[in-house]
């Protein structure tokens, strides 16, 4: 009876940590680019745990918690900017900052256009109500 | 063959091809399925990050039994992974958010399965609770009105994904030189099944080639052994299965002996265990400051001296798996440690947590519209 080795946890802790990395660097939207940094630190948290748990301690158990509570001021303080820097600009778009960039570098260009809006279901239209139907005439064939 | 860069290849295609295999194709399932104006072929992109899920279940994380164990961790670590390139690729932050609660939900699962329900409970109560649902508001305050350029749009996919990738393929490698425990698993079901024999020349047989002194087998259990790393437990361990092949070769071969050879299978499976338990211990500096709240120190020797007598202060272990056993009750003494040995780092946290209200305060009470 083996238990799952030590080796297997820290594979998935690797994963999501990639995972995160890359959602970070190629996202443009600033609340998910935030949610990938977080991912990354449950990779770690993974990590640590089963740390924990293969040398019987509980020192990784404890720094997992100290991760959760940087990770709460974090998400507060990001939080917070995050709304100021939509208030400024009226998007979440990360690269309407890119003035804020290194002199020597590159600016972003957009080249393709973005795909139009999906279309508007049209109404369906009714007969408008409050009128009396035209009565047909009565005849009789007889 | 000296050149450096096919030495490389080889090293790449022929050494580590699973690796390679599956880095490979995650790297081509998340290209391909990163949010861009113009759809490409996500199809493609489903089908590259399926087969590349698959062949990590199936070539690197691989599980010799199906207990109750291993399903659940298969299934935790699954939906983990699924909701965590979901997140990645998903172009509604809403629904992003919501795939980032998946992931910190079957995360506690995976943290319950190791022996910590009460970092599952805390985590589960401020992540997937406060923290997703702060996230899920700012969504809604911030919500912007059908396509737009943050949401449509990757920066860089085909680099991005490239350095993800290589990141996860290198560490992969790693992980797998230093802790991957097939080698051991398969001598230690070898032995196992040997053990089950009724004489010594089936036992023998299930060893390999006879006449070599079994040359092949304890090698390459002495190999397995060295590969969780080079410490004093390792040199023990090894020198104990030297013994035991002395006693093999001289003792059970030689004289068709079945209940020595038993034994030896016991003591060989024991000491296989053993160096399992072993892998990825790390050994941290001797003079550590931490109390017995924390748990036996890191760098508490490994098994109780071979003389048999009972160590206090040695690890309680599991007696099938020899992984060191957690204490029951996980509250209460993760209470302790943190009331004792962390009791600073404890008071840090939560003037931290002052600081970063008021600062989030400041930065988000300000009134005065888009030019304040």
């Amino acid at each position: 009876m083996n238990p799952i080795p030590l080796h297997h946890y820290l594979v998935v802790g690797a994963i999501l940590f990639a995972l995160g990395a890359i959602g970070f660097l190629a996202r443009r939207n600033l609340i998910v680019m935030f949610l990938s940094a977080e991912m990354m630190l449950q990779g770690v948290a993974v990590n640590l745990v089963a740390f924990a748990r293969y040398r019987g301690n509980l020192q990784g158990q404890a720094f997992t918690l100290f991760i959760l509570t940087v990770a709460a001021c974090e998400a507060a303080i990001a939080l917070a900017l995050i709304l100021m820097l939509f208030r400024r600009r009226g998007s979440l778009d990360v690269s309407l900052w890119q003035e804020l960039r290194e002199p020597g570098q590159e600016p972003t260009v957009d080249e393709e256009p973005l795909p139009p809006p999906p279309k508007e279901e049209p109404l369906p239209e009714l007969t408008p109500s409050g009128f009396e139907p035209p009565a047909r005439e009565e005849t009789s064939h007889v | 063959m000296d050149n450096p860069v096919l030495r490389f290849l080889r090293f790449l295609v022929m050494d580590n091809w699973p690796i390679t295999l599956v880095a490979a194709l995650g790297f081509v399932a998340i290209y391909l399925l990163l949010p861009r104006p113009r759809g490409g072929a996500r199809a493609v992109g489903v089908a590259a990050a399926g087969l590349a899920l698959l062949l990590t279940g199936a070539l690197i994380v691989r599980a010799g039994a199906f207990t109750a164990e291993v399903v659940l961790f298969y299934a935790f670590s699954g939906i983990a992974v699924i909701a965590g390139g979901l997140l990645v690729t998903q172009s509604n932050p809403a629904r992003a958010a919501l795939s980032f609660a998946l992931v910190v939900l079957s995360t506690c699962g995976l943290f319950l399965l190791q022996a910590a329900p009460f970092l599952m409970a805390a985590t589960t109560i401020i992540y997937a609770g406060a923290i997703v649902v702060t996230f899920l508001f700012v969504i809604m305050l911030a919500q912007q009105e059908g396509v737009s350029d943050a949401d449509q749009r990757s920066r860089e996919p085909l680099l991005a994904s490239l350095t993800g990738f290589v990141l996860l393929g290198a560490i992969l490698y790693v992980l797998h030189a230093g802790y991957g425990t097939g080698d051991i698993d398969d001598a230690i079901a070898r032995v196992r099944q040997a053990k089950t024999k009724p004489s010594a020349k089936e036992m023998a047989a299930v060893f390999g080639d006879e006449g070599h002194n079994f040359k092949a087998f304890f090698d390459g259990f002495r190999q397995a052994i060295k590969k969780g790393g080079d410490s004093s437990e390792a040199r023990a361990l090894s020198d104990a299965v030297d013994d035991l092949q002395d006693r093999w070769v001289g003792k059970v071969v030689r004289n068709d002996d079945a209940a020595e050879g038993r034994d030896v299978c016991e003591r060989l499976e024991e000491v296989g265990l053993r160096a399992r338990a072993s892998y990825g211990i790390l050994q941290p500096p001797a003079d550590t400051r931490l109390s017995a709240y924390s748990g036996p120190p890191a760098n508490a020797p490994l098994f109780p001296p071979a003389d048999g007598k009972p160590d206090p202060g040695a690890l309680r272990r599991d007696r099938d798996s020899r992984v060191p056993q957690m204490p029951h009750e996980n509250t209460a003494y993760l209470g302790r440690a943190l009331f004792t040995d962390y009791l600073l780092a404890v008071e840090l946290g939560g003037t931290l947590l002052l600081v970063a209200t008021v600062g989030a305060i400041a930065i988000a009470g300000r009134r005065g519209g888009r030019n304040a």
